[in-house]
């Protein structure tokens, strides 16, 4: 597409080429733009068909620049640039290096800076310069040449195409640089517009790859491994400096921070203004070049110590140092040199049309690069220590990939490296730094075998066995997914995402700031899952395209709310039939929604790491940030943070911040505000020797972690204590500590039922600080749950039933509640139990007698047993054969007709229904007559009796009257209602 | 085969054994066509509610001897269920708000209520108000007392309230004004024996008047309990003779057993195990002064003089601490402990006086 566009301008343009050319001479930057442009289609003319063959084989790559150059006006002219110098260098060397070397010029000129403009502005310049240079310079002819070329046949195109424009005129007629600018938007407009979606796509991505990469290179090597040497305050006054790369023993700030402390500047930018370029591995490639072509020396970070220790006149210890990346250059060096010299001269004539000398040198150093791309090239390869990545990268399409990041590194490092957290700045980048991981039973360890063999476990073949699950070295090979759960902070995402990247999958990641419904999980993933990645294609990382998917989900335990309704069952479905691996993370692993997640995962858990291993990281930390701090404070904050990693490096951030203001302030730690459970908390409060460093706030803070519970545990447990001092005087301190307790509860009561809650802090001392006082000492015994709360809903349970009790006995006694328990219950008991267990069967009617007398249900029976029954003594009942209670049961259920509480009972009805039904026509007109005759005033009754009345007569129809030996016996009561109408 | 306790209650007021002059006087109130509000109150096992049944069928004749149980249910202001079992006959009510619980003031305010508004339609019976008859009258709340108090002035028309209670000391003075007070005081020794040697007698049993003497003590004169020893002594031994055993109360053996552990050993191991047996108590729904009254008798019996004082001291403090307390366990177990303290302090200084 691009190319056709291409062409398409070239031919355009080609006519007008000629007058504008020497038009070209005069002044008018803009059309020197456009020109650059076309130099890239004029190419193709003069060669077009290797061009086209390898634009098509580098398709990608190639269109990836372009859409860099058109996204952002200012970088298009570099962009143009860089297409003819393709063309160029393709006739000399590889290709595949000539575009690695390209595309890093390419990408320099992104940002939108000063720099940029001065770019253009040396473009204007340069192309001014070519013209008159052409023959001047022998070895570059042919470059030089086209360039002019190129140079001149844009500009009339210019003129044509931005006509329409408005600017373009002005342009023309003042050398003015903002009009220029002016002009390169809409040019890049009309750009932009050629390419695709799909590749500003593309570039969009990889340059997110390159990003990352970036992100990711590794930060210095042997951090302090080298001393830096003092030097005098100001050696390095007037001299600028370029740091650029991975230095050995020193991050990138700390070098800097090093030159300025010494009087030096840094710089952002290779210019020619600077005066050394400090370069250490993983160098930008574009840097190292301008620095050459700009004669500037190249210092290593040895050479840098010697400059300081030179210039502070103290003697040079190492001089192996700077000249060995210039070294490999040398041969080039020298040819370039030449050619410095004499555009040098001729950038001087130019200086006064146009100001940008360093701007030019940029170009001027493009260009060289451009040429002599291999240079920069195998020095990097020399560089590189980091392997698998940029190896790959040199095949031929990947190589603009690699390029990328190092033009932007500059710009990058000094925006983010500043603002980013302290925790993402030093994330682990390969799963060696991940803390407390080491191990080969490590879950980082689990996690790759089973990620590394799922496809070969999962592939439809055949069919695993689910795993014992007190199996100890369980492979997971069974589960298709696995699911990290820990406490936050100690690496479980990323542990996932380095084993991910280890391993060479693609991650698709879910967490809880997605919606992750069911309809999502279902539409949405399972249509991802299926998609091939190209991920693999654009990094060039062998195979072209990766079916290798990972589906991180991450804190699963979020899923909540109606956002994620469904997403749990909608997951494990997932899981039964992925085809992917899947990973799932979470806190906790016991909360009811994970439970039914745990079965079909292989669970891994992540412990904390332990103290001394959290800080050998957070010590290297301190010294990467200059942080001054005490292992024995570093240990403070580990353990106040519960070994949470992220937070105590947070923690060390945030001392960090506020150092220089005092350090007094940095002594007091904040603690991690932990919420301990009620075992803690008790232990907490009786152990004598956490009370040495607590004060009088954070004993009565104890209570506060739950102060429903607390005097509880306190209460169940303080007697587990063995008090430090004179033995003798232990009954006396638990005297002490139970009158404390009294009093709390007096408290608690009273915050309860008045919702005082402001007394809280008074039950604390009561509940909790006093006995800790008192009892301080040492556990002797088990920490026990408070039995109160058993016992409390126990003797609940027993008074209801007691109440039930007292309810079926009410009509026929005349005691209280409490009497029918305590007095009448056993008793009671006794009158009917003891004809079974005397007589057997024959004692079942008298048992019966004396149930219907007091009107109990069968079930009272069992009841009134429970209620009787005291530790250690036998119930009375189980010296009842078992036939002869089923008897009881079976004439109780023939004989007696239900009570009106017999429904809530809830049992009995059929069987009573079934047994009464024929009793039922007698009895109610037994019932009846005995009514009329007795009572006349019935009438009387009261409205509100009718309720009664109402309520009564459903429940006889519903469960039918009976019991008309009760109405019969004038002492008896009527148990049942009669069918009184 | 009831019971002798309830086989032998006596169902008029003539018919009672002791206060009889007090029943003449209630006789004498029935004839009058008015009475004011009642308040019977005494301690467990005195006849209390046998009197008030009594007093019942002397005013609206057998009739009210015809008891039906219902179930009531009454929703809260806060819109929970509460069921409440009343027993009635046409002419009265019997209740027992405090089975509602902490809702019984809804009890209070909707049942009596409704019941108290409504007239008697037809006159020609012999009243022309019903009684309500609420029992355990002492656990009713404040709040409860408070709904009742207007209530029993504004209808009094058309009902009479009869409170059953152990103590009027719980009863808000404003009720304790508005009801005629009755006091059941328990029967004394000699009318208790003369009780159950008739009972026996109608049992056809003779009862030596030892035994008899044992069982009013055992029974702390709480006229049901010692029927139902009798009773029970009767089962195990059939003709009684004068030194049988009386077979007692579980808890009670219980709690005395509890006492002589505190006795025996002064630790913080065996605090714990008291602290067990308690927790046992107070599961069995024995009530914590209870409790507390059982421990201070044993513990008093069994100490010296020089710590009765103090045991007593504390025994006062901790119960009235428990009353305003909500964990019994927490005070009782707090008495334990004081009281292991100055028993082990007294021991400890009893060995070394003894040295000297």
């Amino acid at each position: 597409m691009q190319r056709g566009i291409d062409t398409f301008f070239k031919r355009l343009p080609a006519k007008p080429k000629s007058a504008e050319d020497e038009n070209g001479e005069t002044p008018s930057k803009a059309p020197k733009r456009r020109k650059a442009l076309i130099i890239s289609s004029d190419e193709d003319e003069v060669v077009s068909p290797p061009e086209t063959k390898k634009r098509k084989a580098t398709k990608a790559a190639s269109s990836e620049c372009e859409v860099v150059s058109a996204s952002e006006p200012e970088a298009k002219t570099v962009g143009n640039r860089q297409k003819p110098a393709l063309s160029k260098l393709k006739r000399h060397v590889d290709p595949t290096e000539l575009f690695g070397g390209e595309t890093k010029r390419v990408v320099v000129p992104k940002p939108k800076t000063k720099a940029v403009l001065e770019f253009e502005n040396e473009d204007i310049d340069r192309s001014l310069m070519e013209v008159d240079l052409d023959e001047s310079i022998k070895e570059t002819a042919p470059v030089k040449k086209r360039q002019s070329h190129t140079r001149s046949s844009p500009s009339p195109k210019k003129a044509k195409r931005s006509s329409p424009e408005p600017p373009k005129p002005k342009s023309i007629k003042s050398k003015a640089t903002t009009p220029r600018v002016k002009k390169e938007k809409p040019a890049a407009d009309l750009e932009s517009s050629v390419l695709t979606d799909e590749e500003r796509h593309e570039r969009k991505r990889v340059s997110a790859v390159l990003y990352q990469k970036y992100k990711n290179r590794s930060s210095c090597l042997n951090p302090g491994s080298k001393e830096i040497p003092k030097g005098s305050p100001d050696c390095l006054s007037g001299l600028t400096f370029v740091v650029t790369g991975v230095l050995e023993s020193m991050e990138r700030e700390e070098a800097e921070s090093v030159i300025k402390e010494y009087g030096g500047r840094v710089m952002t930018v290779v210019g020619k203004k600077l005066k050394y370029l400090v370069v250490g591995e993983e160098a930008g490639p574009k840097k190292l070049a301008v620095a050459e072509e700009l004669n500037i020396p190249i210092l290593s970070e040895d050479g840098l110590f010697d400059l300081i220790r030179e210039k502070s006149g103290m003697a040079k210890q190492v001089k192996e140092e700077k000249k060995s990346p210039k070294e490999e250059h040398g041969s080039e060096e020298k040819e370039r040199k030449e050619v410095k010299t004499s555009r040098r001269s001729n950038d001087k004539k130019e200086k006064e049309v146009t100001k940008h000398r360093s701007g030019e040198m940029h170009d001027v150093a493009k260009h060289k690069v451009k040429k002599e791309h291999t240079s920069p090239k195998e020095m990097m390869e020399k560089l590189n220590n980091v392997p698998a990545v940029t190896l790959k990268v040199k095949k031929e399409p990947s190589s603009q990939k690699e390029n990328y990041p190092s033009p932007r590194t500059a710009e990058l490092k000094t925006q983010d490296v500043v603002g980013m957290a302290w925790v993402d700045k030093h994330k682990p980048t390969n799963i060696k730094e991940i803390v407390g991981q080491a191990g080969a039973a490590s879950n980082v360890t689990k996690l790759m075998n089973w990620l590394s063999k799922w496809y070969v476990n999962h592939d439809g073949n055949k069919k695993p066995q689910r795993p014992n699950p007190w199996a100890k070295n369980d492979d997971g090979s069974f589960y298709k997914a696995a699911l990290l759960s820990g406490p936050p902070g100690i690496g479980k995402t990323t542990t996932a995402t380095l084993v991910v990247k280890e391993l060479g999958f693609d991650a698709v990641e879910f967490n809880a700031s997605d919606t992750r419904s069911k309809r999502l999980l279902k539409d949405e993933v399972s249509t991802l899952l299926s998609n091939k990645s190209l991920s693999g294609y654009f990094t060039g990382q062998g195979q072209a395209v990766s079916r290798k998917h990972v589906l991180i989900m991450d804190e699963v335990d979020g899923m909540a709310g109606n956002e994620d309704r469904g997403g749990m069952q909608e997951l494990i479905a997932l899981i039964k039939d992925s085809s992917i691996p899947i990973i799932c993370m979470c806190n906790d692993r016991n909360h009811p929604k994970i439970r039914s997640l745990v079965n079909y995962c292989y669970d891994l858990r992540f412990q904390r790491p332990r103290l001394e291993q959290i800080k050998g990281k957070i010590m290297s930390i301190c010294f990467k940030e200059k942080v001054k701090i005490s292992p024995a404070k570093v240990e403070e904050i580990i353990a106040a943070t519960n070994n949470d990693i992220r937070q105590s490096i947070n923690h060390i951030a945030l001392l960090s911040a506020k150092e220089d203001g005092s350090q007094k302030s940095g002594q007091q730690v904040a603690t991690k505000d932990l919420k301990l459970g009620p075992w803690e908390v008790v232990r907490k409060v009786f152990t004598a020797d956490e009370h040495k460093h607590m004060t009088l706030g954070d004993k009565s803070d104890l209570f506060f972690h739950d102060y429903s519970l607390a005097p509880l545990f306190v209460q169940q447990n303080y007697l587990q204590v063995l008090p430090q001092g004179n033995k003798s005087d232990v009954l006396a301190k638990v005297a002490a500590t139970a009158d404390a307790l009294s009093l709390g509860d007096l408290v608690d009561k009273r915050i309860r039922a008045n919702s005082a809650w402001s007394l809280l802090p008074t039950q604390a001392f009561f509940s909790s600080v006093l006995p800790g006082e008192h009892m301080c000492g040492h556990f002797t015994g088990q920490i026990n749950f408070p039995g109160w709360l058993g016992k409390n809903s126990k003797s609940g349970k027993r008074a209801r039933l007691a109440q039930e009790l007292h309810d079926h006995t009410r009509v026929c006694t005349s005691a209280s509640r409490l009497s029918v328990r305590l007095d009448y219950a056993p008793f009671l008991l006794n009158n009917i139990v003891r004809p079974l267990a005397k007589d057997g069967q024959e004692g079942v009617p008298a048992a019966l007698e004396a149930m219907k007398d007091y009107h109990l249900l069968r079930e009272d029976l069992d009841l009134l047993v429970e209620l009787t029954s005291w530790p250690g003594k036998k119930s009375p009942l189980d010296a009842v054969d078992g036939r002869v209670k089923a008897a009881l049961t079976r004439s109780y259920n023939k004989e007696v007709m239900a009570y009106s509480y017999s429904a809530q009972a809830g049992i009995k009805k059929k069987k009573s229904e079934a047994g009464g039904a024929d009793d039922l026509a007698e009895n109610s007109g037994e019932e009846d007559g005995t009514h009329i005759s007795s009572e006349e005033d019935e009438d009387k009754d009261n409205i509100e009796l009718d309720a009664l009345i109402k309520a009564k007569r459903k429940t006889t129809t519903s469960k039918s009257a009976g019991g008309s030996k009760k109405a019969s016996s004038s002492t008896a009561s009527k148990p049942k209602a009669k069918a009184k109408k | 085969m009831s019971l002798w306790v309830d086989k032998y209650r006596p169902r008029e007021l003539s018919k009672l054994d002791f206060h009889k002059e007090q029943a003449e006087n209630l006789r004498n109130l029935c004839k009058q066509s008015d009475f004011p509000h009642l308040m019977f109150y005494g301690p467990s096992g005195a006849g209390k509610k046998t009197r008030i049944m009594c007093l019942l069928r002397e005013m609206y004749g057998s009739g009210v001897e015809r008891l039906r149980s219902e179930t009531m249910t009454f929703t809260t202001p806060s819109n929970r269920k509460v069921e409440v079992m009343t027993v009635s006959s046409n002419y009265h009510l019997e209740v027992n708000p405090s089975d509602a619980g902490m809702y019984d003031r809804t009890v209070v305010i909707d049942l009596i209520k409704q019941v108290a508004q409504t007239h008697q339609i037809e006159i020609s019976g012999q009243r022309e108000f019903k009684v309500i008859v609420i029992s355990e009258g002492d656990e009713l709340t404040k709040d409860a007392q408070h709904a009742l108090r207007r209530t029993m002035e504004k209808y009094v028309a058309t009902c009479r309230i009869i409170i059953s209670v152990n103590s009027t000391s719980r009863i808000i003075p404003a009720i304790r004004s508005r009801c005629l007070g009755i006091r059941v005081a328990a029967p004394n020794e000699t009318e208790i024996v003369s009780i159950l040697q008739n009972t026996c007698k109608r049992e056809g049993l003779a009862l030596p008047v030892e035994l008899a003497k044992r069982l009013v003590d055992k029974s702390e004169r709480n006229l049901r309990r010692a029927l139902l020893m009798l009773e029970a002594a009767k089962v195990a031994k059939a003709p009684f003779t004068a030194n049988q055993e009386i077979p007692d109360l579980d808890w009670q053996v219980f709690l005395r057993e509890t006492a002589s552990q505190i006795i025996s050993e002064q630790t913080p191991v065996k605090l714990e195990k008291i602290r067990e047996r308690l927790y046992e108590l107070l599961i069995q729904g024995v009530p914590p002064n209870l409790i507390f009254r059982g421990l201070v008798e044993q513990l008093v019996s069994n100490c010296d003089m020089s710590i009765k004082a103090k045991t007593l001291e504390f025994a006062t403090e901790y119960e009235h601490r428990m009353q305003s307390g909500a964990k019994h366990i927490f005070h009782l177990e707090a008495f334990v402990a004081q009281f292991m303290n100055i028993y082990k302090k007294f021991l400890s200084e009893l060995v070394m006086t003894d040295d000297f």
